[in-house]
């Protein structure tokens, strides 16, 4: 009789702020499933901070904040196999860190192409569109991934995804459970009658 | 902050459920494996066999023959009787005088206009001309009688039960072999050929009780539960704790605390047991389940400090009878964890702090594995005594009734919520008589209760509703929704 600790376990990895950075193809070479990252933000005096990170799309980034800030930053990379906003990254921080933030600059691990348009997305806002540059010097990972890099000044507040796709759901396996059901239930109705 | 908050309280109530998961497991291995029991041949001494009676003109008359087979010598039957139907202590008294019953009125052992008593060397009807305090309070007015008539042992049997007849010799046999002992429980059954589906069921649930829990119990050593009867007692050890509480609802469990407290213990009988009935339909179960709550729930309040502090008692009986005192308060615990899982959709579905929401998922995602194996492993515990139970008896149909038996109980969750929140805070409640049959399938009369059914249904359309977005949102089949689904509709169709 546990059911709704489970479905407070299962809400928070379906609500997944799948969008923050997407590009289109999609990143490859991904996390197995949608992970998420907190890193520590120590931002003083002598800003900017890096952070170097060892995920699969972001490889680091350097914080500027008007004034000195401890805090965290969380970073969600989404598989690139995904359902949902397939081969994305999103960052997640306090208000207080979006209020003072001047400046992120993201190295990202991206396609080898010409250019790279990135979607930043925002609640209530249409989406921002940031032509990504190759780092330089240029790098190449061992995927034959080029190193981009993209500038931000707002990070917080990214919307939800992921609901347009319920129309295209497969029914057959919810059809199946929901007769299974029903039919437990029936014969619970029939075998626990007592006149 | 709030991601904080949700954590812990989800932790918490995994933590419990987990602990209550454990016993289960414990105890279902445990259980497989017999206990020895130190015993001595050596046994005598004055029994009353006494059964308690309350209006129970159908099962009272098969239950004084049933019990006049006991091959015990040295016993008196004595039915305590607080009967007020109108037929039932008649019955009694023409049954008194078949067996050349007379009537004493010596002032130490009846009060005038509160008892009567009507005896002869093998059979007693103490009669009581109210209910007050209830089964107890009719026990504690018998004490006094036992004790002026020099009984140094009580077997107590409810109105319904028909004992083994050497059940006195192999209870008394372990008694006697440990002086620290204050009462043996015997092995309680329910099966016949007679019952109904639901009978069944609940039989299951109930005699997962002596087949699995107690035998676990003594297998480990933990505190062994009075369950209300079939029960030899010595008198002394009851006199000691000053007997049954009258007006407390589980008056077994109640002094069960009060005992251990005091440093005796009880032990568990396997070999030899009475059969009893299961309530005749789904309110009368109800009902009965609702008493027991709140007595636990009461007993829960009582004796908690007491438990915690006593230096009477071991760490591990502490744990014992505390998990016994918290028995059914997991209707508590899955109420606030329905109230905590719409708490968390909403919080994170209603977008207001993504960085408590991310910060959040991040938790579970690093605790997601162990917590999902222990959450399964708790929901698994349910199942285990009851399949154990099916195995220790060779009845193997019955595994097929397992999730039937698993619907019943959980579908009392309003139920058992309330009866915990009265009985915590002492709200007085009237004692709920168990109607008895006599093994006949009759439906009584007894009311259904709109508003629960109401409540069930409403609780039945919004988890429906919950499964049906997990479904269409996120294309998640939970697992949760084959036990709900079935257990609230019973609830809502059968209150």
């Amino acid at each position: 009789m546990k059911y709704p600790i489970l479905l407070a376990l299962m809400v928070p990895m379906a609500f997944a702020y799948s969008g923050g950075f997407a590009t289109s193809p999609p990143l490859l070479g991904g996390p197995s499933s949608n992970t998420i990252t907190n890193f520590d933000l120590d931002t003083r005096e002598d800003n900017p901070q890096t952070i170097v990170t060892n995920l699969d799309f972001v490889q680091r980034v350097i914080i500027e904040t008007a004034t000195g800030i401890k805090s965290h930053i969380l970073i969600t990379e989404n598989p690139s196999s995904g359902q949902l906003s397939p081969g994305s990254f999103s960052f997640t921080v306090p208000q207080k860190v979006q209020d003072e933030l001047v400046r992120a600059t993201i190295y990202f691990w991206g396609p080898d192409q010409e250019t790279l348009l990135v979607d930043h997305i925002h609640q209530g806002q249409t989406t921002e569109q940031i032509a990504a540059v190759r780092a330089a010097p240029e790098q190449t990972d061992a995927q034959g991934r080029v190193l981009w890099v993209i500038t931000t000044t707002s990070f917080s507040e990214f919307i939800p995804l992921g609901t347009t796709e319920a129309q295209d759901r497969n029914i057959i396996p919810f059809v199946i459970y929901a007769a299974l059901i029903a039919l437990a239930t029936l014969s619970a109705i029939v075998l626990l009658r007592t006149d | 902050m709030l991601e904080y908050i949700l954590l812990t309280l989800q932790l918490l109530l995994l933590a419990y459920f987990t602990a209550f998961g454990l016993y289960n497991y414990v105890y279902s291995i445990a259980s497989l494996f017999s206990a020895r029991l130190a015993r001595t041949k050596k046994i005598s001494g004055k029994v009353a066999v006494v059964i308690v009676s309350f209006n129970e003109k159908e099962v009272i008359t098969d239950t004084i023959s049933s019990c006049e087979k006991l091959t015990y010598p040295d016993k008196t039957i004595i039915v305590g009787d607080d009967s007020n139907d109108g037929i039932t202590y008649p019955l009694l008294k023409k049954i008194a005088r078949e067996k050349k019953c007379v009537q004493n009125t010596d002032p130490l052992l009846v009060r005038h206009g509160i008892t009567e008593v009507h005896e002869s060397p093998s059979f007693v009807v103490f009669h009581r001309h109210n209910n007050e305090g209830f089964k107890a309070g009719n026990l504690k007015e018998l004490e006094r009688y036992l004790l002026a008539r020099g009984y140094e042992y009580l077997f107590l049997l409810d109105a319904d039960y028909h004992p083994q007849k050497d059940v006195i010799e192999k209870s008394m046999e372990v008694l006697l072999a440990n002086p620290s002992l204050a009462y043996v429980q015997s092995k309680r059954e329910y099966s016949h050929p007679k019952l109904s589906w639901l009978q069944h069921c609940l039989a299951l649930n109930e005699e997962s009780c002596y087949f699995v829990d107690l035998p676990g119990r003594q297998k480990i050593g933990d505190p062994i539960l009075f369950t209300g009867c079939c029960t030899l007692f010595r008198l002394d050890a009851l006199v000691r704790a000053e007997g049954f509480r009258p007006g407390h609802l589980t008056e077994d469990i109640d002094l069960t605390n009060r005992l251990y407290l005091l440093g005796l213990k009880g032990a568990y009988l396997g070999d030899a047991s009475s059969e009893g009935e299961v309530p005749p339909d789904y309110r009368a179960y109800r009902k009965q389940q609702e008493r027991w709550t709140m007595g636990t729930a009461h007993t829960l309040r009582d004796y908690f400090l007491p438990i915690i502090t006593s230096k009477k008692i071991s760490i591990k009986e502490k744990m014992g009878l505390l998990r016994q005192d918290l028995y059914y308060s997991s209707a508590v615990a899955i109420e606030l964890s329905i109230i905590l899982s719409l708490a968390s959709l909403y919080f994170l579905s209603a977008n207001t702090d993504n960085y408590a929401a991310v910060h959040y998922r991040l938790f579970l995602q690093t605790i997601g594995i162990p917590y999902t194996i222990l959450l399964f492993a708790a929901l698994a515990s349910n199942f285990a005594p009851l399949l154990i139970t099916c195995i220790k008896k060779r009845e193997w149909r019955d595994v097929l009734l397992i999730p039937y038996a698993t619907w019943l109980s959980w579908s009392l969750l309003h139920t058992l919520f309330w009866a915990n929140i009265k009985g915590f805070l002492r709200i007085r409640q009237n004692w709920f008589l168990t109607p008895k049959t006599n093994r006949k399938r009759i439906k009584t009369a007894l009311r259904k209760n709109t508003a629960l059914r109401t409540l069930n249904g409403a609780t039945l359309a919004l988890l429906s509703t919950v499964y049906f977005i997990e479904w269409a949102q996120f294309g998640w089949l939970d697992p949760y929704a084959l036990f709900w689904i079935p257990a609230l509709t019973v609830g809502t169709i059968y209150s």
